[in-house]
């Protein structure tokens, strides 16, 4: 069962007008999600840059929230993830494509640690696509209708990338 | 290891990402206006472009008017306000109708901003009174179009959109319905009522460009 999402607009205008602190206080909430999404899509480096970005496109188009079509954590990941396209593409065309950062060594007896490691290192060497998907479907913590509909792609498509990647994920944590 | 444990494990990576991660400190000013050059006239032009258009089209219907007095034309529709109604911002649907009355006038009113998402900030850039019968028409389409949309939620809309003011035979105004252009449909809403139009209908995309509409269909007048 997921959790109800912090800052969903109870009480709070969402939608409506608002001002910047009100905007301020409602993206808050969701502003780690945001990161963490964006440094597994261009890395740690450029991610601050991506969710600056991202945050105050989503505060000029406002008004174009529509709570009616999903929650406001699901626009603005939506939101997130067409901003980091937009900033691999800009790295593609100036020929600065990036490499994501090295992970720190495994400690030696922390299998937790060495676990998560093993992830994020899967995680970014997933295609692309399947890396969106990944991320937004688990750090945004949304279903796999909210994720199709955040990626633009059909339900279909997101539980095949979900299995690809979950599969790779599977192989991975067994070689641990 | 089983697929449950996987999905566990992801859980926890999940949360321990979003746990492990600084939050990016981020405020907006009312004011914030500091667009680069480069894209300011990218959103300029269209803009302008929009306004030169509706202009040609409103002038041409004034022409219209004036040369068929018999008509039943929009020389009693309603007045456009200088600044949007806040009711374009859609906040849900009722699955009602747009208009629940036959519509008598109707005025398509363009509006532009580059300000932040605040329907009070954009300003009036052209109205264009529409006929009878393309009244009704467009009345007509906006009623039965769908009551759900499937735009994408990276798809954000442009920042021009258009209001349609309208009144009934006995001059009862109607909510104002804001039309906004999106990736694969136009929102119409009047804050209480969403309709989604998709924009690849022919019919529907004259709802999208009006100026487009009555220059290829042009009123009749009988």
């Amino acid at each position: 069962m997921r959790a109800a999402e912090p800052g969903s607009g109870v009480g709070v205008p969402v939608g409506g007008p608002v001002t910047g602190r009100d905007f301020d206080a409602l993206v808050a909430p969701h502003a780690a999600v945001l990161m963490a999404i964006a440094a597994r899509l261009v890395g740690f480096d450029d991610a601050a840059d991506v969710v600056q970005e991202a945050l105050l496109r989503s505060w000029r188009r406002w008004s174009t929230f529509d709570p009616a079509k999903g929650t406001l954590r699901a626009w603005l990941a939506a939101i997130t993830v067409d901003r980091a396209r937009r900033h691999r593409r800009r790295l593609a065309r100036a020929n600065l494509r990036r490499t994501l950062t090295d992970l720190p060594d495994v400690p030696v007896g922390d299998s937790d640690h060495a676990r998560r490691l093993v992830i994020e290192a899967v995680v970014r060497s997933l295609p692309r696509r399947q890396r969106e998907v990944i991320v937004v479907f688990y750090l945004a913590d949304l279903s796999v209708e909210q994720t199709a509909r955040a990626l633009g792609l059909r339900p279909g498509s997101v539980k095949a990338h979900l299995a690809a990647a979950r599969a790779r994920l599977k192989t991975a944590l067994e070689d641990l | 290891m089983s697929d449950d444990d996987v999905e566990t494990a992801m859980r926890t990576w999940a949360r321990h990402s979003i746990t492990a991660t600084s939050a990016p400190t981020f405020t907006v000013a009312e004011t914030d206006h500091d667009l680069p050059a480069p894209r300011r006239r990218r959103l300029l032009l269209p803009a302008l472009a929009a306004a030169v258009v509706l202009l040609i089209v409103a002038a041409g219907l004034a022409l219209r008017q004036v040369t068929d007095r018999n008509a039943s034309t929009a020389t009693d529709a309603p007045h456009c306000p200088t600044r949007p109604p806040t009711s374009h911002l859609p906040t849900g649907t009722d699955g009602g109708l747009l208009f629940a009355r036959p519509v008598a006038a109707m005025a398509a009113c363009s509006y532009a901003t580059l300000s932040p998402g605040t329907s009070g900030q954009a300003s009036l850039i052209a109205s264009v009174p529409l006929d009878h019968p393309l009244a009704t028409r467009l009345a007509h389409q906006l009623n039965t179009a769908a009551t759900t949309g499937n735009d994408p939620l990276n798809c954000l809309h442009e920042l021009n959109f258009s209001v349609l003011v309208a009144q009934d035979d006995h001059g009862n105004a109607f909510s104002p319905i804001t039309l906004t252009p999106g990736c694969r449909e136009i929102t119409a809403t009047n804050g209480t009522t969403t309709r989604y139009l998709p924009v690849d209908d022919p019919a529907v995309h004259a709802v999208d460009n009006l100026a487009a509409t009555i220059l290829q269909h042009p009123p009749t007048h009988t």
